[in-house]
């Protein structure tokens, strides 16, 4: 009886700590998704800054959102094994989207590089040759008015 | 006119030429004020549209409805909605002091929102396990999106309106992964559930 009792109670401190354990991997491994989302969030704000068009990354990024609202919600109600398959989903999605957020905010920066020295390139195409045809614009004025002025016969007013 | 005049309107007009020509590039270096920044958060029944918003409840019964968050601000946004049950005697979060309120959220939902856009997603619960006795309701738990929560919650018999009655309350809250910090967003929807018909 005493044999049977010792065993039964030294089973259950078993069970109580592989659960313990089981709870703490667990924990651990959310906090690890949390991480990596988060990471991966970083790297889409910093391609958004950058000008790139993040709307697909955001769709990815929210299915890991979701997977990791799974995962939190499951390891509330002790529900570890649905917690750490949720959690594994969270942190492949977000190893997906970081190079992808990283390669779109390389495009975009060098596309706005590319954009703004054109701009610059050609404003300043287009203000050399706004002077050159205004300045043409002013000899032709000019000739004109001195010639206009010296055939005008001047007026004599008798009084 | 003199031939002076005429040339410092030809300056007036080459300078103004300049600017407009030079103005894309003014453009990118100037910023200009941003209109008012905020969030939003909503809540639609399940047609999509505000009316059918579950009302009169009867337990164990799947009801759905869909919330919605819109990001005024001006990045995108990674948001946190805390949902809760709460009584008529449980409090409501404090506008004025921006905080949130204090009864214990039951699970919570993380989306992210890119800038300038609104996002909805499904959300179906059912109440479960509801007893009622000295003018007191207890609900055991409820289930969201298929897990179930234990509860535990009582209510008191409303003489005003008749019935038995509990509060889904969703707050928002905001993540910055930058500074790691979770912030209430003084912003939250609710919805009453009549748990009276049935009994």
């Amino acid at each position: 009886m005493f044999l049977v009792l010792l065993f039964s109670s030294s089973f259950l401190c078993f069970q109580n700590t592989v659960t313990l354990a089981q709870n703490d991997s667990t924990l651990q491994k959310i906090q690890n998704a949390n991480y990596e989302l988060k990471q991966a969030f970083i790297t889409v704000l910093e391609a958004e800054a950058a000008g790139a068009n993040i709307t697909d990354l955001i769709i990815l990024l929210n299915s890991a959102a979701e997977a990791l609202a799974y995962a939190e919600n499951s390891y509330r109600i002790g529900d570890f094994n649905i917690a750490a398959i949720n959690v594994d989903s969270v942190i492949s999605i977000a190893h997906q989207v970081t190079p992808l957020a990283e390669e779109a905010k390389h495009n975009a920066l060098i596309s706005n590089q590319n954009t703004f020295f054109l701009k610059i390139f050609f404003t300043f195409i287009g203000i050399f040759i706004f002077c050159l045809v205004l300045s043409l614009l002013w000899r032709i004025f000019k000739k004109r008015y001195i010639n206009n002025m010296f055939q005008t016969k001047p007026e004599v007013i008798s009084q | 006119m003199k031939l002076k005049d005429y040339k410092h309107l030809f300056i007036t007009i080459g300078l103004i030429g300049i600017l407009l020509l030079a103005s894309p590039i003014i453009l990118e270096t100037v910023t200009f004020p941003t209109a008012e920044q905020f969030p939003k958060i909503f809540i639609l029944g399940p047609d999509k549209t505000t009316t059918n918003i579950p009302f009169n409840v009867i337990p164990n019964t799947t009801y759905s409805v869909y919330l919605g968050i819109g990001n005024y601000l001006d990045t995108s946004t990674h948001y946190v909605c805390c949902i809760k049950v709460r009584n008529q005697t449980d409090p409501l979060p404090t506008e004025g002091t921006s905080s949130s309120s204090i009864v214990g959220s039951i699970c919570e939902y993380h989306i992210i929102v890119q800038k300038g856009a609104d996002w909805t997603f499904p959300l179906e619960f059912s109440l479960n396990e509801l007893s009622v006795s000295n003018n007191q309701a207890l609900l055991q738990s409820i289930t969201i999106d298929n897990i179930q929560y234990n509860l535990n919650k009582t209510t008191q018999f409303e003489q005003d309106n008749n019935g038995y009655y509990y509060q889904i309350l969703i707050e928002l809250w905001a993540y910055y992964p930058l500074s790691d910090v979770l912030d209430y967003q003084n912003r939250y929807v609710y919805f009453w559930l009549n748990m009276t018909l049935p009994l």
